[in-house]
């Protein structure tokens, strides 16, 4: 992958996350959750990548994989630093650590991401002590700065987790995740633990940050107005596999997946005017340690024929070569789906 | 309100629940007041900590009510569900029959050491005059109702064996065992995924069509509502600052606090560079604002008035009330 574009930052090359499942005294390995299989998407510099799609659809083991939190079963990642290319997943363990301050993460719960009896300076400064770049009073100083840069007072450091709201707890937990000036961060779910008027706050200070710090997010959501809210591009998953991927304005205007038109059409509206329009999508979603035979979603979907039942259908591009639309559909050309206007 | 009487069911009047603990004491509801009518859809929207919950669970007289009426309206005749003792019989044969609830998370409301089934047929077994065989049939009958496949099978199933989307139509099938008059969903899919979301929303319309029941849907999400109500409730910190019909609500919000909470929603299809927040956050529950609670994070705060009073109610028509100085309520 010597050729990636020079503008992408990170390229994800056929992901895997395989989960034995084990019985009995001996553990004997009885099935796998492929929790993430065969995950292809690529990030550029600067931009935000939305990934969204239902619990249990892989979103958050992906992130976790591509920062080797967990170690992925199979696949490359790549990631361009300075100009040159390094690929991630094949790291050794030294290197990894060392390589870790470029990509961050922002946790969803709030709550249980700080350690209770840390103070806040701890916290933040936690990262910097770690890898040696800062110490006593340099160290609080960058703590200080992060506190700012977030929206936080100063002064403040020296109190506990317990004595911040949701909303505050977030902004310390993204001071951390910025502590080690990354290149990628990855968010996942960081404001579904939000009230909404702390969450557009919470937004808007992620926006902010991308501008001032040059930023490149993966942001991982299962709500739909959020994605499309900050996202230029967006991925849509479903059990494990990636169904849909193009620009956000043509994924939601133009969706080809039959999953993310019902995704679509599922979601509440704040708006009264589509009340009663709603098509809805029947059954639950597939098992990943179970998955249906040829298409996962084509037991639900309503457009499903024979070939759906018995081959998973291959990624195409439906877009063109400088504004790709990509698609697991057998008939993403031929069915005209609604998106939102 | 034209027909007076003849369409409400239950009657709210300046109901108030506070908790006395050892920091000092949480009015979580503070002085509401709402009419609910037959087979409609009241919503009630809010953030944490702004008494949706306890209002609701304050009617089933679940909290404590410190002060306030409840008046269920029944035949022609009324009843204070507030001044009966919250062991009584009389409130025992009310709660579950003519008003019943569901919760917002399933997989903890079930009982994980009794099958699902046992748990159905105990409220129809206590509200009905029918034998344990013939409340195994209603059961199943009402499982079959909420779509859920083999029913029969399925009463002998444990919570855990069941996914969420189904857990939450099998306590709705509870819920509605005795025909209700009134359903109380507390946050019924915020659990759930939002292709289940929708298809437990469509559930609950579909049964309020069949059963004419009023349901009373508390939650956060101003998508749901808007799909759901018939006329809306806004809370902040105790008290409903808003009261219209949906339309009214979303297209002629009259509360800065509603208007504010509408602009910080993301809204699908239309790309805004940024979102309007809200300044500040939701104060301490033990330190609150003199005056209006909302003023210290208002974009039209007056000085020197909002801080000094709070304001009373003002009609903006018949059906459309606000608590803002903006409109009066001096």
């Amino acid at each position: 992958m010597d050729k990636m574009d020079r503008d992408i930052l990170l390229q994800v090359n056929g992901l895997k996350k395989h989960f034995p499942i084990q019985k009995g005294f001996f553990k004997r390995t009885v099935g796998w959750v492929k929790a993430v299989d065969d995950v292809n998407f690529f990030i550029k510099k600067g931009e935000t990548l939305g990934l969204v799609g239902e619990s249990g659809s892989g979103k958050t083991t992906t992130g976790r994989s591509i920062i080797r939190a967990i170690e992925p079963t199979d696949g490359e990642v790549y990631f361009r630093l300075n100009g040159e290319v390094v690929e991630v997943s094949s790291l050794e363990k030294n290197e990894l650590k060392e390589f870790r301050k470029h990509m961050q993460i922002i946790f969803q719960d709030p709550y249980s991401s700080l350690n209770p009896r840390m103070t806040v300076k701890e916290i933040i400064g936690e990262p910097l002590l770690v890898n040696n770049i800062a110490k006593g009073s340099e160290l609080e100083d960058r703590v200080a700065e992060l506190m700012e840069a977030v929206g936080l007072r100063p002064e403040y450091m020296i109190r506990y987790p317990h004595a911040f709201s949701g909303g505050q707890r977030q902004r310390i937990g993204i001071a951390r995740s910025l502590a080690l000036n990354p290149e990628l961060v990855i968010c996942d779910e960081p404001v579904s633990a939000l009230d909404v008027s702390i969450q557009a706050q919470t937004l808007n200070l992620l926006e902010d940050l991308q501008e001032d710090l040059d930023l490149t997010y993966l942001f991982i959501s299962h709500d739909l107005g959020v994605i499309e809210h900050i996202s230029d591009r967006v991925a849509v998953m479903y059990t494990g596999r990636l169904v849909e991927h193009a620009k956000t304005e043509e994924l939601f205007k133009n969706p080809k997946h039959p999953y993310t038109e019902a995704l679509l059409a599922s979601m509440p509206k704040p708006d009264p005017k589509y009340r009663g329009a709603k098509k809805i999508v029947f059954g639950e979603v597939a098992d990943p340690a179970n998955p249906p035979s040829g298409c996962y979603f084509h037991p639900r979907c309503p457009y499903a024929q024979d070939i759906c039942k018995q081959e998973y259908p291959e990624l195409k591009n439906v877009g063109t070569e400088e504004e790709p639309h990509f698609v697991t559909c057998h008939f993403a050309e031929k069915l005209s789906l609604a998106g939102v206007e | 309100m034209t027909n007076q009487g003849e369409n409400i069911f239950l009657e709210v009047k300046n109901l108030k629940t506070h908790f006395h603990l050892d920091e000092g004491t949480v009015k979580a509801v503070d002085g509401v007041s709402f009419k609910m009518k037959k087979g409609k859809t009241f919503g009630v929207v809010g953030e944490s900590g702004c008494g949706k919950s306890v209002t609701a669970r304050s009617i089933l007289r679940l909290e404590e009510v410190t002060d306030g009426e409840i008046i269920l309206h029944r035949n022609g005749e009324t009843l204070d569900l507030a001044k009966m003792p919250a062991t009584s019989e009389e409130l025992r044969k009310i709660r579950g029959k003519e008003i019943s609830m569901i919760f917002q998370e399933p997989m903890t409301a079930f009982s994980p050491v009794h099958t699902i089934g046992s748990q159905i047929e105990e409220a129809i077994l206590l509200h009905q005059d029918v034998d344990q065989e013939e409340a195994r049939k209603i059961a199943a009958e009402g499982l079959r109702r909420v779509g859920i496949p083999k029913p029969e099978e399925r009463l002998d199933s444990y919570s855990f064996e069941l996914s969420g989307g189904m857990l939450q139509r099998a306590m709705i099938s509870m819920a509605i065992s005795c025909n209700p008059n009134l359903l109380i969903a507390d946050e019924p899919t915020t659990a759930l995924d939002v292709t289940i979301q929708a298809q437990i929303l469509d559930l609950l319309l579909q049964l309020q069509e069949e059963l004419g029941m009023a349901i009373m849907l508390i939650t956060h999400d101003m998508g749901v509502v808007a799909e759901m109500a018939d006329e809306v409730a806004v809370m902040y910190l105790g008290k409903i600052v808003e009261l219209a019909p949906v339309e009214k609500l979303f297209y002629d919000p009259k509360h800065p606090y509603t208007r504010a909470l509408l602009k910080s929603i993301p809204k699908v299809g239309v790309k805004a560079n940024r979102l309007e927040s809200i300044e500040g956050m939701v104060p301490d529950p033990y330190n609150l604002p003199k005056g209006c609670k909302f003023h210290p994070r208002c974009p039209s705060y007056i000085e020197g008035v909002c801080d000094a009073a709070e304001p009373s109610e003002v009609e903006i028509d018949s059906e459309h009330r606000v608590s803002c100085f903006l409109y009066g309520g001096r």
